[in-house]
């Protein structure tokens, strides 16, 4: 393995993780996430040398993951995802039945973020899932604060909606 | 950067339905597969010692030794600094001292990809530049007293430890928010495998924070509660260390009045 090999495994041991994660909640399927997740290192190991250390790293692989999600979503061969084809890569024993509830708890979660804007969808996902700060959130998704802080308004109102027992009778499955 | 006009997150609110804080928290603690984490490293051609990591923070069983060499990692490094030096208290611990080794600029990457990666450069746009450092700080006080969040019963047995990687994670650029996440932490797992490990990283956040008094108190009262613990050791030698080296007791000022660094 060479060095620079070395420094991409040590981002992506130290970052993996949680670029899976924003992925998902950014609307890529289950079945598209590792070709993403890829994609995202790859560009990663481009940009590095570029990298000069006035965003914490994980800050900029934010934006790195907004913007091949991004793409993903546009993409006409975006793969469907296929139901139960999540199931053998559940870090979880689906036999559980509150591992079950929870994965449907997700689920959920993943229908109510489909339905924002994209850009509310980003904002959401960011601030409330990643703890980012909201002046990061804008810096990460290239907005001024206040229209992060309208797009978050706007995704929590439709996100509460979307769990609203209303909304919870139409929605069970 | 401070954060105090950021509002609350959501999983916070009291008033949220159930069922939205429980998909939340099933969020925040979501992570991928071994396996794929394994597929993905093969493919970048990182499938070695340092993809090693993060196998094992994707991994079920997430072992508790795992936890225990990564704070190895940080008694190290930012813990043992933190405690020893003058200038802890005031100063930043480095970057590169804890957890993101790769956020230096210094080392040398080539352009091209991986050597084991074939052709699979997949085009993507990236930022088209890297945003500027925040230095925020988490309202800690206001996240102090959130209600519990979901009952440890109903969360996925592998969010206690991703949690505390998070934590950990945190320790360096955002000690402050290192802390919020071990108070949810106590309040997610009162009955955790990883109490111990948690106040460990308590402690060090406290003293990346500044506050080394109350990193000093905490971590007697973890030799306290954790008499034969394994962590015990390394926490006296800390502890010997700063009351050797305790800024406040040599400038006079207390470390607890003294500016934050943010975070």
């Amino acid at each position: 393995m060479s060095p620079s090999d070395e420094q991409l495994a040590q981002v992506f041991a130290g970052h993996a993780p949680y670029v899976f994660r924003v992925l998902r909640r950014l609307g890529v399927d289950a079945a598209d996430v590792e070709d993403v997740c890829q994609e995202v290192f790859l560009v990663v190991h481009r940009r590095l040398p570029d990298f000069e250390g006035r965003a914490q790293l994980r800050t900029w692989i934010y934006g790195i993951c907004l913007r091949c999600a991004a793409r993903h979503r546009k993409r006409p061969h975006r793969r469907r995802e296929l139901i139960g084809a999540e199931l053998p890569e559940l870090a979880i024993d689906p036999a559980q039945q509150r591992a079950v509830e929870q994965r449907q708890a997700l689920e959920r979660l993943d229908r109510a973020l489909g339905e924002l804007p994209e850009t509310q969808r980003e904002v959401y996902v960011l601030y409330e899932l990643e703890d980012l700060s909201m002046a990061e959130v804008a810096e990460v998704v290239g907005c001024p604060l206040q229209t992060a802080y309208s797009r978050l308004h706007a995704a929590r109102r439709q996100v509460l909606a979307a769990f609203a027992p209303a909304a919870t009778d139409r929605k069970v499955v | 950067m401070s954060m105090s006009s950021d509002p609350k997150r959501s999983f916070e609110d009291a008033e949220l339905p159930d069922a939205l804080r429980s998909a939340l928290a099933a969020a925040r603690a979501d992570g991928p597969s071994v396996e794929s984490v394994s597929r993905v490293a093969e493919r970048l051609g990182v499938a070695g010692p340092g993809a090693a990591s993060a196998k094992a923070a994707a991994s079920a069983g997430r072992s508790k030794l795992v936890m225990i060499a990564a704070l190895c990692v940080l008694g190290g490094a930012g813990m043992h600094a933190a405690f020893t030096n003058d200038h802890a208290a005031i100063a930043p611990v480095p970057e590169r001292a804890v957890q993101e080794p790769s956020a230096s600029p210094a080392l040398e990457v080539r352009h091209e990809p991986p050597s084991s990666v074939r052709a699979q450069a997949l085009e993507a746009s990236e930022p088209a530049a890297a945003p500027r450092r925040t230095q925020a700080v988490l309202p800690a006080k206001s996240r102090a007293h959130a209600p519990a969040v979901v009952p440890a019963e109903h969360l996925d047995p592998n969010a206690e430890l991703e949690l505390l990687r998070r934590a950990q994670a945190a320790l360096t650029p955002a000690p402050s928010r290192a802390l919020v996440l071990c108070e949810q932490h106590a309040r997610l797992f009162p009955r955790g495998a990883f109490q111990q490990e948690r106040e460990l990283i308590a402690v060090v956040a406290l003293a990346n924070r500044g506050d080394l008094r109350a990193a000093r108190a905490r971590a007697e009262r973890f030799e306290r509660a954790y008499p034969d613990s394994v962590h015990e050791p390394r926490l006296k030698a800390l502890l010997a260390d700063h009351k050797s080296g305790e800024p406040g007791a040599r400038t006079g000022k207390p470390a607890e009045s003294r500016p934050s660094t943010g975070d």
